[in-house]
């Protein structure tokens, strides 16, 4: 058993235009020195704070590190996105699942997936992984390039921090939380309309659809912390974007391509005419249409 | 998009499934009576073009609150047309958008009715049960309980490749075994059940108890799982009434409904042998020396009230 671990508080009289704590550390140990200093310490830091707090930076909160002042991380959505709320005793929670909303840039990966908030503050960044449901079974899909442009944001609020599904560090999630639980169920079917927009967007052979066209069935920009805390709406599926024919590309063994050629007397006949005419052959015998 | 079966699947001939109907329209009617269901619910449903559920969910139960949901935007036009009443709204919609976008605050009664073989799809529409079903309400999920196409020619352990891969979390404890095309349905089930068990696991507000498990076949096998969600107190007089009208659904594994063709004057025997008390009736020996045996008997008595009777008319 750990032992109780304390310090005292001199309580005394706020004084005017002196606010705040100032917390000096001294006498690093050599590891934490070295971790400090190795080129990446600080920036990685930087990136932390200005996603740990973009619901605050700018708003409530200014913060400096080595006098440089952090900005918030911008993430938007677009204005057609799917969002849900429920309540559970003094926690609320609001889902919402969209599309990222760029200026002129493809979708990066590194802003795809899930951000969850509690209080405010970011648990979860972009998180893609089985946590956030990205199972590939009975949840939602394994995350696929073609799912860049998911954008998913879940904000927890409750007077008592005790009751929210984050971690004592307050710094992940605590996968055993009740109200975690049952935010992941709705995290699937809010999020389920998204994937399987994008899944229908993206041709098999993995042939991008270029950013306008997302962004015209996203709708205009959006923050996604306004979306958040708006009431619940539907995503509008656009119907007739869905492409309609796919190309079909696959490796086959010279000699099978020649053997079907003989068998259907045709030689010559090639390996494009040989996977049409096999297509159709089981398009018509195995599914019951005519090509 | 997959094409809708109706197409070519003539769906008013199947006793299988029409005995399968009743059955939950029956045990529907035992929720009924302690007023869990009523005129107030809605249902939804896959009505094809016979909207068979949807005459039976009206005229046993009184529910006239409809959706029907056709994913097929080629085949949705013929749905529409067949919609035998004004107050069933077809939508040409898949279960997922549905589920995602429906904020109906009524008690609802979901028979997800596929017709496809178990895959991603369906477990997340479970999942997605899980965040909508209200309490009173039930839900139903409908599956082909054989290999699908893609599966069919594989080897058993291919087969299990694709379920570890499509179905990761439901298909930890799956053997090469439980692939043979005989286990099939119940390594099907066995998904189903584990698929609803995890759906409702995080609700604090009741329980889902999935206990009208049913296997059929028509031409191909299906499976059948799903129950009703209610608080603790609710359930007890439920189950107990369940238990007594539908002995033989609630035993904790799928029921399977036999097929007896028979013919009409068979059937008289039989509808007159399960009904007397005397086991060793007249009847009952006359269908001994016909060659039916007591399980025939049995699973006839079960079955009395649900099965559907055909008649051909010729013009």
């Amino acid at each position: 058993v750990q032992a109780k671990w304390g310090f005292d508080i001199t309580v005394r009289p706020p004084a005017k235009g002196h606010f705040g704590t100032r917390i000096l550390i001294t006498e690093l140990h050599d590891e934490v020195m070295r971790r400090l200093n190795d080129g990446f310490f600080l920036s990685e830091l930087k990136e932390r704070i200005s996603r740990t707090y973009s619901f605050f930076i700018g708003r409530i909160v200014t913060i400096r590190l080595n006098d440089d002042e952090i900005n918030k991380e911008q993430f938007e959505i677009g204005s057609n996105f799917a969002s849900e709320k429920f309540q559970r005793g003094d926690v609320s929670c609001n889902i919402t699942a969209g599309i990222a909303a760029v200026r002129g840039e493809s979708f990066r990966e590194r802003n795809a997936g899930w951000f969850v908030f509690c209080n405010g503050r970011a648990v979860l960044f972009a998180d893609k992984s089985a946590l956030t449901g990205w199972t590939g079974g009975g949840q939602l899909p394994t995350f696929q390039p073609k799912h860049r442009p998911f954008l998913g944001v879940v904000f927890f609020v409750s007077p008592d921090p005790e009751d929210l599904p984050w971690t004592t560090t307050k710094s992940g999630i605590n996968e055993e939380s009740l109200i975690w639980q049952e935010a992941k169920r709705y995290m699937v079917t809010v999020g389920r309309v998204i994937t399987g927009f994008l899944d229908s967007r993206y041709s098999d052979d993995n042939q991008t659809v270029a950013p306008p066209d997302l962004q015209r069935a996203s709708g205009q920009a959006v923050s996604v912390l306004s979306a958040a805390v708006s009431s619940s709406q539907q995503f509008k599926l656009p119907r007739s974007a869905a492409p309609k024919m796919i190309r079909i590309q696959y490796q086959a063994k010279v000699a099978d391509i020649r053997a079907i050629e003989s068998y259907l007397r045709r030689p010559g006949m090639g390996g494009s005419e040989v996977g049409r005419y096999t297509f159709n052959w089981f398009l018509k015998n195995e599914v019951g249409q005519d090509e | 998009m997959k094409q809708s079966t109706a197409n070519f699947i003539a769906y008013n001939l199947r006793p299988a499934k029409q005995t399968e109907r009743r059955l939950l329209i029956d045990f529907l009617r035992c929720a009924s009576e302690h007023g869990a269901v009523n005129s107030d619910c809605r249902y939804v449903g896959m009505g094809g073009t016979m909207f068979y559920d949807f005459h039976l969910v009206h005229r046993f139960l009184g529910i006239n609150r409809m959706i029907s949901l056709e994913r097929d935007p080629k085949f949705h036009p013929r749905s529409e047309f067949n919609c035998p009443y004004d107050f069933i709204t077809v939508r040409n919609e898949t279960i997922a958008t549905f589920l995602a976008n429906d904020r109906d605050d009524n008690v609802t009664i979901y028979w997800l009715d596929y017709d496809d073989g178990l895959g991603p799809d369906i477990t997340a529409d479970i999942t997605s049960l899980g965040t909508r079903l209200k309490i009173g309400g039930f839900a139903f999920v409908t599956v082909y309980a054989q290999p699908p196409g893609i599966l069919e020619k594989q080897r058993q352990d291919r087969r299990l490749e694709y379920f570890q891969e499509h179905l990761a979390p439901f298909s930890v404890s799956l053997t090469v075994d439980d692939m043979e095309n005989a286990k099939f349905p119940t390594t099907v089930y066995r998904i189903l059940m584990a698929a609803f068990k995890n759906a409702f696991s995080a609700r604090t507000d009741g329980i889902f108890h999935p206990i009208f498990q049913v296997q059929y076949k028509d031409t191909v096998q299906m499976v059948t799982v799903g129950g009703c969600l209610c608080s603790e107190t609710a359930s007890s007089a439920f189950l107990r009434r369940v238990r007594t009208d539908l002995p033989f659904v609630a035993k904790g594994r799928p029921y399977k409904i036999r097929s007896f063709n028979l013919t009409e004057r068979e059937r008289m025997l039989f509808d007159a042998a399960v009904t007397k008390p005397d086991l060793n009736s007249p009847q009952a020996k006359s269908l001994q020396s016909l060659g039916f045996k007591t399980v025939d008997l049995n699973a006839y008595r079960d079955l009395l009230r649900f099965l559907p009777r055909y008649h051909e008319s010729i013009i």
